[in-house]
């Protein structure tokens, strides 16, 4: 088998396939999407529809299945994990790649109530205008579904996002310190992790990071400093990380609750690792 | 709220590939999962709605010692407290301006992948 790792997206891609034709096609493919769902690029298909004055704005196949993947994150999670944050994103300071994003002096002097109301259908993104979607995990966690589901790879991670078709994929989920904290046996299946560890920094005396709670337009403030989520897809396991770590206390109880949702495990504020029942972590 | 519990033994053997492990370290397992527990200033409800639900809106709030389900995974690494900082994704370098490096390596399974966030 082949692996490759190359960076795409604002964060490395690891592919493993058994033709290296298959991993040009994941790079290929990790282009088009950045291209299609980037924030941070002006000329990107999201940056262009954000900017859009209209109040319906028709959109490519790309960017439509993307955003459908982002409404369902949406509604498996309760709308506790929504695009329609992106202007908060923004306002709290992570308004370019994360390489350029510095401290700031000040907490925003005002934010959006709440996320934007947004839908997409039939290839028609219907928002208010001014509305900012940030797709941001969620696309990663998409493409490297449509990755595998296309048998261009047998495994694609992104940036924590991993889908796997291969049974002897295993994954080792990092703590604080970027020490293994877990090492989880993946199989066919996709895992992803989220984590205020990193992309941080301040702004008007508070940490802030790119996770940003909808009920408080606010950077999260949870216990959890790392979820991990195992589910049939990475979109799935993007929805589900997301949402443990913003539920904090309650975000492991919440997993065992959800049917789509395979096993979880968060790393807590002090290091320690917890799992729910149905986690199977390797020796 | 649901508080954390007292989590019977035969629920800690369900961690597959460490039953040994968390037999012998059951008392560790029950000292950190308390019955009880302090109260966190920083509750945080379930996502029926979010406007109707109540979340910590400080840093400064006391952070609970541990969640309300869940079991302690008891983790002993090869080489503990190592960084696999070779294998972990960055994300605060900038990317080049060259031609983005691909690197390409023969593997005869799939190696381990790290997963860390982004």
């Amino acid at each position: 088998m082949l692996q490759q790792r190359f960076r795409a997206m604002g964060t490395e891609v690891v592919a493993v396939a058994d033709r290296a034709a298959g991993l040009d096609g994941v790079r290929a493919w990790c282009e088009q999407v950045e291209a299609g769902c980037s924030r941070f690029r002006p000329e990107s298909e999201l940056s262009r529809a954000n900017a859009d004055p209209a109040d319906a704005v028709r959109v490519s196949p790309l960017l439509a299945e993307a955003l459908e993947a982002a409404r369902r994150v949406r509604s498996l999670t309760g709308g506790l994990v929504d695009a329609g944050v992106g202007r908060a994103v923004r306002a709290w300071g992570y308004d370019r790649t994360f390489a350029e994003v510095g401290d700031r002096d000040a907490a925003p002097a005002s934010l959006p109530e709440g996320p934007a109301r947004w839908e997409i259908d039939e290839e028609v993104l219907r928002r208010p205008p001014g509305t900012l979607l940030d797709l941001g995990g969620v696309a990663k966690g998409w493409a490297c579904d449509r990755a595998v589901e296309a048998g261009l790879a047998a495994v694609v991670s992104a940036g924590g996002d991993v889908r796997s078709a291969d049974e002897r994929t295993r994954v080792e989920v990092l703590g604080i310190a970027g020490e293994v904290a877990a090492r989880l046996h993946l199989g066919a299946g996709a895992l992803a992790t989220s984590s205020t560890l990193r992309r941080r920094w301040q702004a008007g005396g508070r940490a802030a990071h790119h996770l940003i709670d909808p009920r408080t337009m606010a950077p999260a403030v949870s216990p959890v400093v790392s979820a991990t989520a195992v589910a049939e897809t990475a979109v799935e396991a993007e929805a589900g990380a997301k949402a443990i770590l913003l539920l904090g206390e309650d975000g492991l109880a919440w997993a065992d609750r959800q049917p789509w949702l395979r096993g979880a495990l968060v790393v807590w504020h002090d290091g320690s690792v917890f799992a729910t029942t149905q986690t199977e972590v390797a020796a | 709220m649901s508080r954390p519990r007292r989590l019977p033994p035969t629920r800690l053997v369900r961690i597959g590939g460490w039953t040994a492990l968390a037999t012998a370290g059951v008392t560790a397992v029950l000292s950190r999962l308390p019955v009880g527990g302090t109260a966190s200033e920083a509750s945080v409800s379930q996502p029926v709605s979010p406007a109707v639900v109540v979340v910590p809106t400080t840093t400064g709030a006391a952070l609970p010692a541990t969640p309300a389900g869940g079991l302690l995974v008891l983790y002993l690494s090869p080489t503990p407290g190592v960084p696999v900082a070779a294998t972990t994704a960055t994300t605060t370098t900038a990317a080049p301006a060259a031609p983005q490096p691909v690197t390409t390596t023969t593997v005869p399974a799939p190696p381990p992948v790290t997963s860390s966030g982004s």
